[in-house]
């Protein structure tokens, strides 16, 4: 703006006509609202994995989608799974040991949360493997459910370190997907035993974590067979409708464009889903409904 | 642990799919009609680069989380004398009837490849290299998988044939690829 007036002002235009045209502009700015943010309902953009990390390199941090004015609202990593237990890692301990933790964008994330009041910090999810691979454990379903809930835990909790790394967002969520891989057969109730053994030793733990699932509509269909009602359990989806590159960004779970697709008996405005995800480019994203009553540490 | 369970998971697969792999589930070092020409005229003789007998592929594992897989292939110099290699392997991905399936294939960007270019990595006899493929789950419209794929058709510049790799995994999208690195590290 300040170089067109300039421009008028070097060609000699009146400076009556500019200053009809500066109030016109002025006029326009306060008539025309400033598009909503997503921010302002309750829905924070973030992050998972191993990308994408904020926009800038100073607190606050940003979201480096969407357009600007959105702040990296959360992360959620890998805190561990059944895919990386191995004789020098028995644990499943995430950290350092897949790309799919990253411990500057939890701590942007928390960064937010706590100095700012943005979004909802960090949280972490267990890649959980079904009844059809025990790594060698050879428990029953449950049993082997709870094993890893056991193991998340203690992740979590080593992550946590007595406070050294926040984690704000207390939902231990499981990482279901693939069906026919990573021990996920086709026998729903056995695969839904294991998720119940994950779920009560978590519950059970009262550590004040609650246990959520990431899937997709699709594979948590496949995978618990017939068993597949969850209304009491944290959702994070990561099927949408329409569009896998949505534009302009979604700003809650719904739109004329797209829609989060949620599963086990909930929609959009049950209690608990809590996020979705979807990709953009080569990265995912997501976005947390804060209206919801998430379990969250703001202090 | 780990290692040997996915083995042991692609083994089955390998048996009756992949004809040129071994029972055990490693690569067949069988060059080939094709040798690769371009890529071995490109290579330098001041590089005494590998022998493609003396090379053996094979998974080592994947990683994942939240709709993302890293799948992380080893390479063991199993010969007496030390070899180069260098670059982006060149890959294809092959269907569990053995037909080549269509797929885009790219240097990996972004925080996970950081760092990485492609450079000489020097094998001593015993040593290992690795490289590692970066790909979506499923697809984000429906949820499903990609299609089912059974192997990695393999080339490394500079080494004349190509390596068939067991490897079960049902991609969605273009996948990413990491240049060959020293060691057989994780990503």
């Amino acid at each position: 703006m300040a170089t067109r007036a300039s421009r008028i002002g070097r060609r000699g235009a009146p400076p009556a006509l500019v200053g009809v045209l500066a109030s016109l502009i002025l006029l326009a700015g306060t008539t025309v609202p400033a598009p909503a943010l997503a921010e302002s309902s309750g829905f924070w953009y973030g992050a998972d994995s191993g990308a994408p990390g904020p926009a800038n390199g100073s607190a606050p941090y940003n979201e480096p989608s969407c357009g600007t004015g959105h702040r990296y609202g959360g992360y959620i990593g890998k805190i561990g799974g059944a895919d990386l237990v191995s004789s020098t890692n028995p644990g499943g301990y995430g950290p350092g040991h897949t790309f799919a933790w990253n411990p500057a964008y939890a701590a942007a994330a928390n960064t937010n949360h706590f100095r700012f009041g943005y979004g909802a910090g960090a949280s972490g999810y267990w890649f959980l493997f079904g009844p059809g691979d025990t790594d060698g454990t050879g428990l029953s379903a449950k049993a082997w459910g709870g094993q890893q809930g056991k193991w998340a835990l203690a992740a979590w909790q080593r992550w946590y370190d007595d406070g050294a790394h926040r984690m704000p967002l207390r939902i231990l969520w499981m990482d279901v997907e693939v069906p026919g891989s990573y021990g996920w057969g086709s026998n729903g109730a056995a695969n839904r035993e294991v998720f119940n053994g994950f779920w009560n030793y978590v519950t059970r733990a009262d550590e004040g974590i609650q246990p959520g699932v990431y899937s997709t509509n699709y594979q948590w269909g496949v995978i618990m067979s017939g068993h597949t009602s969850i209304p009491h359990t944290w959702e994070w989806t990561a099927q949408v409708s329409v569009a896998n590159d949505p534009a302009p960004c979604p700003v809650s779970f719904s739109s004329s464009r797209q829609f989060a697709d949620f599963y086990g008996g909930q929609g959009q405005d049950s209690q608990h889903t809590a996020m979705w995800q979807w990709s953009l480019g080569s990265a995912d994203y997501d976005q947390i409904d804060t209206n919801k009553p998430l379990p969250l540490t703001v202090h | 642990m780990r290692t040997k369970r996915t083995a042991g998971r692609f083994a089955a697969v390998a048996a009756g799919i992949i004809a040129v792999a071994s029972a055990a589930g490693v690569v067949s070092a069988t060059a080939l009609a094709r040798t690769g020409g371009s890529h071995a005229a490109r290579t330098a003789a001041t590089h005494h680069a590998c022998q493609a007998a003396t090379l053996r592929l094979r998974s080592a594992g994947t990683d994942t989380g939240a709709g993302t897989t890293v799948l992380t292939i080893m390479i063991t110099n199993r010969s007496a004398a030390a070899c180069s290699l260098q670059g982006y392997p060149g890959l294809r991905l092959a269907r569990p009837d053995g037909s080549a399936a269509p797929a885009r294939i790219g240097p990996g960007r972004g925080a996970l490849f950081a760092g990485m270019s492609p450079r000489e990595v020097r094998l001593r006899p015993g040593a290992q290299a690795s490289f590692f493929l970066v790909y979506r789950d499923f697809n984000p419209r429906t949820g499903r998988p990609g299609a089912p794929i059974a192997a990695l058709r393999v080339r490394l510049l500079g080494v004349p044939g190509q390596f068939t790799v067991p490897a079960r995994f049902a991609p969605f999208g273009p996948l990413s690829v990491s240049p060959v690195r020293a060691g057989a590290g994780r990503e």
